[in-house]
């Protein structure tokens, strides 16, 4: 066991809490200065009940992890080969949750244009190259009403097929590194218990969908005050522990970076919160937790290291698949913690019960990840 | 000579629909003609049943309004002690400004469904006739969805409901369908025959009349007197809301379409 290594990681864990404690009010004062705040005109889920206690709490707290860990890791532990894609990828996922964030409090509503339209468009148009133009965007309309699905609804901020196309962007990028810089171990994937049978390529499409999915499943589960932080916190201590075992070196000092800089965030963010994570940080963060488990070959232990998230992710899917193809609700409301809270859970009762049941899952993670 | 019990059951539901310490909450009538959501729920798309419009109604208080329930389900009201009535009627209101409520065609299919599960446990939803297989996408979404899928249309088919020419051979259940009607003929409309007490039927249905508002519509109760059994269904006295033949929009409505006819389900 590397002992010094796991002492540094300590150490970075307390360096970054500090320094993100040290500028955390600097953040909320910046955040209160320039109004990027949770407003009832904007945010239908805050009208009413106890939720509308949370209107005029600042959103895109997430940065102060966000830059806290950017900027430990480039001061201290930058590493062209490790570090630099990990923190570029969790940067572009941050940079889209950060245009969404803003777009959400100062953009106009987007306008939205049905499929029939353009088709009638098409068809009556008086001038041919219009009618051209139209059949050239059919296929891009096509793709963004049929991703307009998978969300609630569409708002001021980055739609659905927008987002997906960045994130795919991110994911990309990650499988590009990956398959063409890590080398050619990095073309098998670990499986628990049963080796690593070699994928090739294949690699490339299953990385683009873990960034891709885990990004999303962080962002569902920034919902409750505490849940994401809390949960976040669980998951990159056990990816430190995995990447420790490893003998990654940057990883498991950029794992205990981000554990620090959470520790701090969530002091802030456990209820009442003085700031909510935001897209910033959600969407950074969920691509970070999946580069950084790709990175060690354990990306079969994201669902176990991100169970919670997954657990989100999957209770919205079966909503949407529910509501549209049978026309019925599965779940109260989605994600599930909507649904206990409808049940009759208060906020701290669901938090903290789904922290303990993603530690636990942590833990099998790490169980599993001990396994050659 | 009336419905199952159960189907009774269901119609009074949706006279009183099951809120939490608030009785007299009749169901509005929503149509989704005019806001065409696809993919919906089935609640939302005005074919809900009396407990998943009152389910949904808690959960859109809590998620966009609030404070017209509480976590429980219990109305909260706005002010002290108000009158059973007064309670009734604001949460109409809420259910309508958030497009919940009953079509004709949805409340008929709810009722039967009951009244066929209990005489003949056969699920009529999965037992009509909606759309042929060779419409391969469509007949899918009707396996899927059927209750949504019903409308009146489905009702007047002669695959699912037979004609019954005789006014005495009119029994519980049978449907009077009324299509192409209203000012424009593009729309159907069907009642359900409750109850036969004598020579008067007493029937059910969903609908709005233009004469009561906004918030006045719903299901509601009428009778039709059969004066002279010979003569077709409009010679009949027609009366709901202590209305008459042409000061009742029913009896319009029947008069306007360019079929009325009594069916009776075939199974």
């Amino acid at each position: 066991m590397n002992i010094a290594l796991i002492q540094q990681a300590l150490g970075y864990v307390i360096f970054s809490a500090i320094g993100a404690f040290v500028w955390a009010p600097l953040l909320t004062k910046i955040l209160y200065k320039y109004k990027i705040t949770r407003r009832e005109e904007f945010d239908f889920t805050l009208k009413g009940g106890d939720r509308s206690k949370k209107v005029g709490t600042p959103i895109m707290g997430g940065l102060l992890v966000i830059i806290t860990v950017t900027v430990v890791t480039i001061f201290f532990n930058w590493n062209r080969e490790n570090t630099y894609v990990p923190i570029g990828v969790m940067a572009i996922a941050a940079l889209l949750g950060a245009t969404d964030d803003l777009l959400n409090i100062f953009g106009k509503k987007r306008r939205e244009r049905k499929i029939s339209h353009i088709l009638n468009l098409i068809r009556i148009h008086k001038k041919w190259y219009m009618r051209l133009w139209y059949i050239f965007i059919l296929p891009w309309e096509a793709f963004r009403k049929s991703a307009a699905i998978l969300g609630s609804h569409p708002g001021r901020g980055i739609q659905v097929h927008e987002k997906l196309l960045f994130q795919f962007l991110a994911g990309a990028v990650t499988a590009w590194w990956i398959y063409f810089k890590l080398g050619i171990q990095w073309h098998s994937l670990w499986i628990p218990f049963d080796g690593q049978p070699f994928v090739g390529w294949w690699i490339i499409p299953i990385v683009i969908f873990f960034v891709m999915f885990t990004a999303n499943a962080v962002n569902f589960a920034d919902g409750l005050d505490g849940l994401a932080g809390g949960s976040l916190i669980i998951t990159f201590l056990g990816l430190m522990i995995m990447s420790w075992t490893e003998g990654r070196v940057s990883f498991t000092l950029l794992n205990a970076t981000t554990v620090g800089a959470l520790v701090a965030y969530t002091y802030f963010n456990v209820k009442p919160a003085r700031f909510q994570m935001g897209d910033v940080g959600s969407l950074g963060l969920g691509a970070l937790l999946a580069i950084n488990a790709i990175a060690i070959n354990r990306t079969m232990l994201i669902p176990f290291v991100g169970f919670i998230f997954y657990i989100e992710i999957i209770s919205v899917i079966i909503q949407v698949f529910c509501r549209r193809l049978l026309g019925r609700r599965f779940f109260k409301m989605a994600p599930i913690h909507h649904h206990f809270e409808f049940r009759g859970w208060s906020e701290e009762k669901i938090v903290m019960r789904f922290w303990l049941i993603h530690a636990f899952f942590v833990i099998v993670a790490i169980w599993m990840s001990l396994y050659k | 000579m009336k419905l199952s019990p159960s189907a009774l059951k269901t119609i009074h539901n949706y006279l009183n629909l099951p809120f939490v310490g608030v009785s007299g909450v009749r169901c509005p009538y929503f149509n989704n003609a005019r806001l065409r959501q696809r993919g919906q729920l089935k609640v939302l798309v005005g074919k809900g049943t009396p407990e998943e419009i009152v389910e949904e109604a808690k959960i859109i208080s809590i998620q966009y309004r609030a404070n017209v329930f509480d976590k429980n389900g219990v109305f909260n009201a706005h002010v002290e002690h108000p009158a059973e009535h007064e309670q009734a009627e604001c949460i109409r209101q809420f259910l309508v400004d958030n497009n919940l409520g009953v079509d004709c065609s949805g409340f008929i299919t709810n009722v039967l469904q009951k009244h066929f599960y209990e005489t003949k446990q056969i699920d009529l939803a999965r037992k009509l006739f909606i759309t042929p297989k060779k419409n391969f996408l469509r007949w899918i979404i009707s396996r899927l969805r059927p209750v949504e899928q019903i409308n009146v249309k489905v009702y007047a088919d002669n695959k699912n409901t037979e004609v019954i020419n005789n006014l005495k051979a009119l029994q519980p259940g049978d449907l009077i369908v009324i299509l192409k009607t209203g000012p424009n003929k593009n729309h159907d409309h069907i009642l359900l025959v409750e109850e036969i007490e004598g020579n008067i039927i007493k029937y059910v249905h969903a609908r709005a009349w233009s004469s009561e508002g906004k918030y006045g519509h719903g299901i509601a109760h009428g009778t039709i007197s059969i004066a002279n059994p010979e003569k077709n269904l409009l010679e009949q006295v027609w009366e709901e809301k202590e209305k008459t033949n042409e000061n009742n929009e029913t009896y319009l409505e029947a008069k306007q379409g360019e079929i009325l006819e009594i069916r009776r389900i075939k199974l």
